[in-house]
């Protein structure tokens, strides 16, 4: 084993030469970027849906342009200070607002992906019930978790669905889906420590064909609250 | 449809603009740095700059929530940045529409020059972690970020990048340690 110093010696080396830029560079982007066209997004969306082909897409664009900030009566503004209970950056929602569910059906965007037979706006919706049965003032970011979580439980399920029928492309598919899982925001930044590894673990599983270690995963409890049954 | 709040209602607390003198130059000076951490992890200049035109749009859309002192807007930068990095490496379409223009435009070069071989083990290794490790490492080594730092700019708990941090680390020694060493 090599010691920490050359470790550290080492990754300093591997550091790769800078690049650099002329002010009027920076100055041109972040001009641009203060125009934050929405043109410049299109072509990401139809990217995703070539590449996932059948698959549902949920929400993949980020909210569509400047100007939607601070437009609902839903919106807030509210800006507490940080704490371990709050996620930076995320904003604060009054689920009693009466424009929630436009709010929400507007500006909600997510990383994930859904599997087959789960539907986006079915689940928009089910989300608004949710909170409109127990409104409350909370971050956005508990939407996506939630959004995400489902989707995840949902991947798990159509993975173990795959394995049960012999069919590898589905299971490979899937598999895919629960490595993806692990890096969808809402999820990993409301981690507040040990929870991605769960969904790291899940994801290895499946990668690996191994039944016995996912069927062990506690992620299948958390499944079941969800309404969704993975195992 | 939506009911949206009218011009009067942000009058008494209007956001902050590119007009706001604490906003736009804090974002500026970031910018150089931003395209270096880029740089050392995308394959083209143009790629570069298509990530830090991506993360200029993010955070212009949350100017109001990016802190206005500086560590902690950096801090917040560097987050963005990860995710517009991760979606980067995930294959997605470039995105920020000017990237090729800027680039054959201005000058956009590389500082110094590579000395010696490259350090294929190492860069072997790293490429075995976890990219969220790897990433969290990188922060640390090559972006100047403590673990708490790193970890909370990737969303991790403080508890849980120290951990990670150390597993990771512990990995690329092991990783690269020679035959017979202990």
């Amino acid at each position: 084993m090599v010691s920490e110093q050359e470790l550290d010696d080492r990754l300093a080396s591997a550091k790769p030469v800078d690049l650099s830029a002329p002010d009027a560079f920076f100055d041109a982007v972040l001009a641009e970027a203060a125009q934050d066209r929405p043109s410049s997004r299109a072509p990401r969306k139809a990217v995703v849906v070539a590449v996932v082909g059948a698959l549902v897409v949920g929400g993949a664009a980020l909210p569509s342009a400047a100007d939607e900030l601070e437009t609902f009566l839903a919106q807030t503004g509210w800006d507490p200070p940080a704490s371990s209970e709050i996620i930076a950056g995320s904003e604060w929602v009054d689920t009693s607002a009466p424009d929630f569910p436009e709010y929400l059906r507007a500006t909600f965007w997510t990383d994930a992906t859904l599997p087959p037979g789960m539907d986006h706006d079915a689940l928009i919706e089910r989300i608004i019930q949710q909170h409109r049965a127990n409104p409350s003032t909370t971050q956005e970011v508990g939407f996506r978790r939630f959004y995400e979580l489902v989707a995840q439980c949902g991947w798990m399920s159509e993975w173990n669905q795959a394995m049960r029928r012999g069919d590898d492309n589905a299971a490979r598919i899937a598999a895919a889906q629960l490595e993806a899982a692990t890096t969808w925001r809402g999820l990993v930044t409301t981690d507040g420590g040990g929870i991605m590894e769960r969904y790291r673990d899940v994801a290895d599983a499946a990668a690996a064909g191994n039944t016995r270690a996912f069927a062990a995963s506690p992620l299948h409890r958390e499944c079941q609250m969800t309404g969704v049954e993975s195992r | 449809m939506t009911s949206p709040v009218t011009e009067e209602s942000h009058r008494d607390n209007p956001p902050p603009t590119m007009d706001n003198p604490d906003f736009s130059p804090l974002l500026r000076e970031l910018m150089p740095e931003l395209l270096r951490y880029f740089g050392r992890r995308v394959p083209s200049a143009e790629d570069a700059a298509d990530c830090l035109g991506e993360t200029m749009i993010v955070l212009w859309r949350r100017r109001e929530a990016v802190p206005l002192e500086r560590e902690p807007a950096r801090r917040y930068a560097y987050g963005v940045a990860a995710n517009v990095l991760r979606e980067s490496q995930r294959g997605r379409a470039r995105r920020f529409a000017l990237a090729e223009r800027l680039v054959a435009e201005y000058d956009i070069t590389r500082d110094g020059v590579v000395e010696g071989d490259e350090d294929s083990d190492l860069t072997r290794a790293l490429g075995a972690l976890r990219p969220l490790d790897r990433e969290l490492v990188l922060l640390v080594a090559w972006e100047g970020f403590g673990v708490g730092e790193a970890g909370a700019i990737l969303g991790l708990s403080d508890q849980a990048s120290r951990a990670r941090y150390s597993r990771a680390r512990a990995r690329l020694r092991r990783a690269l340690a020679s035959p017979g060493d202990d």
